[in-house]
């Protein structure tokens, strides 16, 4: 068991036995924690019994609600002396049950740059930058440094190549995979618009229904009107 | 292959330009497929000589082709020739560039050679004393000037003779036919079934050596070639090229002046390719990556054999360096700084190196540029969360659980 511990069990008079069987079930779940609809088909209780027992629970900080990013709707209950798991927090790019967009967003544009000043740079070459600049005390590991790296891949912001050991990869061994800036715009630009995006039709979610005699049709489109009047 | 909305567009174009009566004729050849004249005029229930004229027209801007296909291998005796007529899609719908291509010369080129091409452009096809009259009743230029807009346009490939009016096609015998299959079943050779399309525009088209050719003196006997044989009936059997030229000498071409010239659409396409590639290049490299791209591409345009090259041929560094220093732009640029562009682009591989020469791969630049194209109108339609994912998928190359997706995407189903 790998799971944090901070207080010593306690259990307390006043809890009756239904209430101890609740926590039980939830204490064994340790750091992943139990919904409130999993609890039900695990504890053959009826549900406004559980929810009871959930809420006199909690009020006795014997457990507690955790946010579960991989089913926000439901209420997640965790025993009080667990810390919930990177699993269900989303580690560390999530705060409080949600995507942390601008710390996100502020890690990439980071490494963004660092790949931009080493023109060529490998995970292990970015991670180091990153260290060694160290702009706001951020602890990144490999792994989420890889993370950022392939979301700004998906963004066409950065494109992975493989060595070839030579020209601008001869430090690097043949074949490794390494990052580059894609294209010439600074961080953060559109990429260019295409040319069938850059028309209305090109775009339109209704284009199959249109028709020149329809109800929805070129001569009477709006968006068509207003590209005209270039 | 040709869409519904194809031919429609097609037929609206025709419609713009010529009219109804030529655009029913073209439209029936479109839907039907090649016919003989009787048949158009069964099925386009108009009078022989409507159909006549509006074939004229279409042959005359180069949106029809008349040819003869040789039955005689098939029915063993009676040959059976008679002549039809096929619509050449890809012309009638490149005619709605027809003001790009003359942009295009402005550009490369002066006022003269605009003025030229667009007469050709207007007309279809002319004799080189129709431009001269036309020159003369229009801006009162004179029979030199317009010669030198001609040899201009003639050299930069942007006119080219006119086609075989009637070239012969004959079906393969059954000996080549079970050839070629064996051959390609063996993987020798890729096999790439030609439309009929495709062979009577190979079949009507004069040689690289003639397409491009002018003879400057106009002597009666000068016949333009030297594969003109004395031999005046076209037997099948008989390569395609040399019954071209065949027809062409029946024709009575011989003498210059009454060679036709038209505007050489291929080349056009081609320079608008290597304009669409250059930019793609400097999109992603700096200046000098871009003069020796744009360069390597000059150097072998007129190597292309097809508008839809592949790869360009390969040229040797010290070529490719002989034009760079050739433009404006290039002819402070380093044999060094040569070398280093080439490797530089060779990274997303634009540029291949083999042996000591390197081509271009316009394969790979296309396919990337319209991935780009794809990807914007997902950005567009369908927002960030689904650019990202669209370029998870299409990266990957196989399927995606979507668990197994980054949580920096939001969770959603797989298209």
């Amino acid at each position: 068991m790998n799971a944090k511990r901070k207080r010593p069990d306690t259990v307390s008079d006043s809890v009756t036995e239904q209430e101890r069987i609740v926590h039980e079930v939830i204490r064994s779940k340790q750091d992943m924690g139990i919904s409130q609809q999993d609890m039900k088909r695990e504890i053959n209780l009826h549900s406004n019994l559980i929810a009871k027992c959930i809420k006199s629970l909690v009020s006795k900080n014997l457990i507690k609600e955790v946010k579960n990013i991989h089913s926000r709707r439901q209420k997640h209950y965790m025993s009080a002396e667990f810390e919930p798991s990177n699993e269900i927090t989303g580690g560390a790019w999530y705060v409080e049950g949600s995507l942390d967009k601008e710390y996100i967003n502020v890690l990439k544009e980071q490494c963004w740059r660092k790949i931009y000043g080493l023109k060529v740079a490998t995970l292990e070459g970015i991670a180091d930058a990153i260290k060694r600049s160290n702009v706001s005390q951020i602890e990144l590991s490999k792994q989420q440094v890889e993370e950022i790296v392939k979301a700004l891949v998906l963004d066409n912001e950065v494109m992975e190549v493989r060595s070839t050991g030579t020209g601008e990869f001869a430090s690097i061994p043949v074949g490794k995979a390494c990052y580059k800036c894609a294209g010439k715009r600074g961080y953060g630009g559109e990429p260019k618009l295409g040319a069938l995006a850059s028309v209305p039709c090109g775009v339109c979610p209704q284009i199959s229904r249109c028709t020149p005699d329809g109800i929805i049709s070129p001569i009477t489109c709006e968006y068509y009107k207003k590209w005209l009047e270039f | 292959m040709v869409t519904q909305y194809g031919i429609k567009y097609a037929v609206n174009l025709i419609t713009a330009h010529f009219g109804d009566l030529v655009a029913k004729v073209c439209e029936c050849l479109l839907r039907r497929g090649p016919l003989t004249l009787q048949a158009i005029v069964r099925s386009t229930e108009l009078t022989s000589s409507q159909v006549k004229n509006s074939l004229l027209v279409l042959i005359q801007h180069n949106c029809v082709q008349a040819f003869i296909l040789d039955q005689t291998g098939e029915h063993g005796d009676g040959a059976k020739q008679s002549t039809q007529y096929i619509a050449l899609f890809d012309n009638i719908i490149q005619r709605w560039r027809f003001p790009k291509f003359l942009t295009m010369v402005s550009k490369k080129l002066d006022k003269q050679c605009v003025e030229l091409l667009e007469g050709l452009l207007q007309h279809g096809r002319l004799t080189l004393k129709q431009m001269f009259d036309r020159a003369k009743s229009g801006q009162n230029e004179g029979d030199d000037v317009v010669q030198e807009a001609f040899v201009k346009l003639l050299n930069a490939h942007f006119i080219e003779r006119c086609p075989a009016s009637e070239p012969v096609l004959t079906n393969p015998t059954k000996e080549e036919e079970a050839a070629r299959k064996r051959a390609a079943k063996s993987g020798k050779i890729l096999e790439v079934q030609e439309t009929l399309e495709q062979r009577v525009v190979e079949a009507a088209m004069p040689t690289e050596a003639l397409r491009f050719l002018f003879a400057t003196e106009t002597e009666p006997t000068a016949d333009g070639g030297k594969d003109k044989s004395n031999s005046s009936s076209v037997t099948p059997g008989e390569k395609r090229k040399h019954d071209a030229i065949e027809s062409e000498a029946e024709s009575g071409d011989t003498d210059e002046q009454v060679v036709l010239w038209r505007a050489n659409i291929d080349e056009f396409i081609r320079h608008l390719r290597h304009k669409a590639c250059i930019e793609n290049v400097r999109a992603r490299f700096d200046d000098g990556a871009v003069i020796v791209f744009g360069a390597m591409l000059e150097a072998t345009r007129s190597a292309e054999k097809k508008v839809k090259t592949e790869n360009s041929v390969p040229l040797s560094l010290s070529s490719i360096y002989e034009e760079v220093i050739k433009s404006e732009e290039g002819r402070n640029i380093t044999f060094d700084r040569v070398r280093a562009s080439l490797v530089q682009l060779s990274c997303p591989p634009f540029v291949k190196a083999t042996n000591e020469s390197y081509s271009v791969d316009f394969k790979k630049i296309i396919e990337l540029a319209q991935h780009e194209e794809v990807e914007s109108i997902v950005l567009k339609r369908y927002g960030r969360d689904a650019y990202r994912m669209f370029r998870l998928l299409s990266n990957s190359g196989h399927l995606l659980e979507t668990d197994k997706m980054p949580h920096l995407l939001k969770r959603r189903r797989r298209q």
